[in-house]
């Protein structure tokens, strides 16, 4: 099969593919990316802040701030995770995953990914209601309507089974490139504006 | 299309289709080349492209243009875990635009002229800690780093001997040209 005009990301999860037939390096590979990932977090979500006023928010000394953001650290606790997420007002998922999850999340270096946004009601509302729509719409078999000129980020909707690309493309409101957010089970619809 | 190829078709005798889109200005007015603009692109597709696209580009040291030799000696002889941790370090560096510590550092002294990649393993209850360090130097307009030489870090010395050889190999790609093709990790 020629490769030529497969996307980075295609590329890397061949490329990964055939790295993880090696246990020894899959094992490795899950821990430098949990590792890395949480303490790249934690450098995106204190964004400009120095690590002591972040530490201040955290209630927690600067040295803290310094070892999570430290990736050979590696012993930080679900609880000290949970304290941080209590504090920042963000929410944190710990769980297990088969690999070809894994091998999609570990790609996504996006901003909101690395720095996810905080509890918001408004948003949280939307994202009830769209879902409500969206529920309504695939039982109904009408198209769904997606504003993406008004959007500043992006809802997240899970469906019950995957949400095919064409009917995305058959509702008209849907800026290039077509395929953006689809993924897999989950839809991602740019928030409405008010 | 080079600047004489351009010429050449402005001025070469055409359909007559053709000559009005050149009277108009189509074919043979310069536009300035407009780069893509990534930050100006709405919030979703800017998301998109940032999850297809890394920002930096790795390009290792291997005069033999094979993949085998230079860098690669080092890093192909690296143990199993070893080697994934490299992996994940440089493709988090790929996707990162400021670099610092605690995965880079710039170097001074012997090796001024040089820059490294931290990778750094969490000690163990049983074991020290485990260092591996990559000297390279970076070309920060193109988003291209360099990889030129590896070595395990124990205690500080063996930059005496790494750096200089990695100085060579530097001087061998920006003074003789030897080959540094694009590489990627995983």
């Amino acid at each position: 099969m020629g490769t030529n005009h497969l996307s980075a990301i295609s590329h890397r999860l061949i490329r990964l593919a055939e790295k993880f037939r090696d246990k020894a390096y899959r094992d490795s590979y899950v821990g430098a990316t949990v590792r890395r990932f949480v303490a790249q977090q934690i450098r995106a979500l204190r964004g400009d802040l120095s690590q002591a006023d972040f530490g201040h928010l955290l209630e927690k000394p600067q040295s803290v701030v310094s070892r999570l953001e430290d990736p050979a650290y590696g012993k930080l606790t679900i609880q000290t995770l949970l304290d941080i997420a209590a504090k920042l007002d963000r929410a944190l998922i710990v769980q297990f995953v088969d690999y070809p999850t894994f091998m999609k999340f570990s790609g996504d270096f996006s901003e909101l990914t690395l720095a996810p946004v905080a509890y918001d009601s408004a948003s949280i509302d939307k994202f009830s209601r769209l879902y409500a729509i969206f529920d309504s719409a695939v039982a109904s078999n009408n198209p769904i309507k997606i504003d993406a000129a008004s959007s500043d980020s992006v809802i997240k909707i899970e469906t019950a089974k995957n949400y095919s690309v064409s009917s995305v493309n058959g509702s008209r409101d849907y800026e290039a490139p077509p395929p953006v957010g689809i993924t897999g089970s989950y839809l991602e619809i740019p928030r409405y504006a008010n | 299309m080079s600047a004489s190829q351009f010429r050449k078709s402005c001025a070469a005798p055409i359909s007559e289709t053709r000559s009005r889109f050149r009277a108009s200005g189509f074919f043979c007015t310069a536009r300035p080349y407009r780069k893509f603009d990534i930050d100006s692109q709405p919030s979703h597709y800017k998301n998109y492209r940032k999850k297809a696209m890394a920002i930096w580009q790795f390009r290792c040291y291997d005069t033999s243009n094979s993949g085998r030799k230079g860098f690669h000696e080092w890093y192909d002889n690296l143990p199993t875990a070893i080697a994934a941790e490299v992996d994940r370090s440089l493709e988090v560096l790929a996707n990162t635009r400021e670099w610092g510590r605690p995965l880079y550092d710039v170097l001074h002294g012997k090796c001024a002229g040089l820059e490294e990649i931290r990778i750094d393993l969490p000690a163990d209850d049983e074991a020290p800690p485990i260092s591996y360090r990559i000297l390279g130097y970076s070309n920060r307009k193109k988003k291209e780093f360099f990889l030129l030489s590896g070595f395990e870090k124990i205690n500080g010395d063996e930059y005496a001997q790494a750096c200089p050889a990695a100085l060579n190999r530097k001087k061998g790609v920006l003074r003789h040209g030897h080959k540094s093709p694009v590489c990627d990790f995983p």
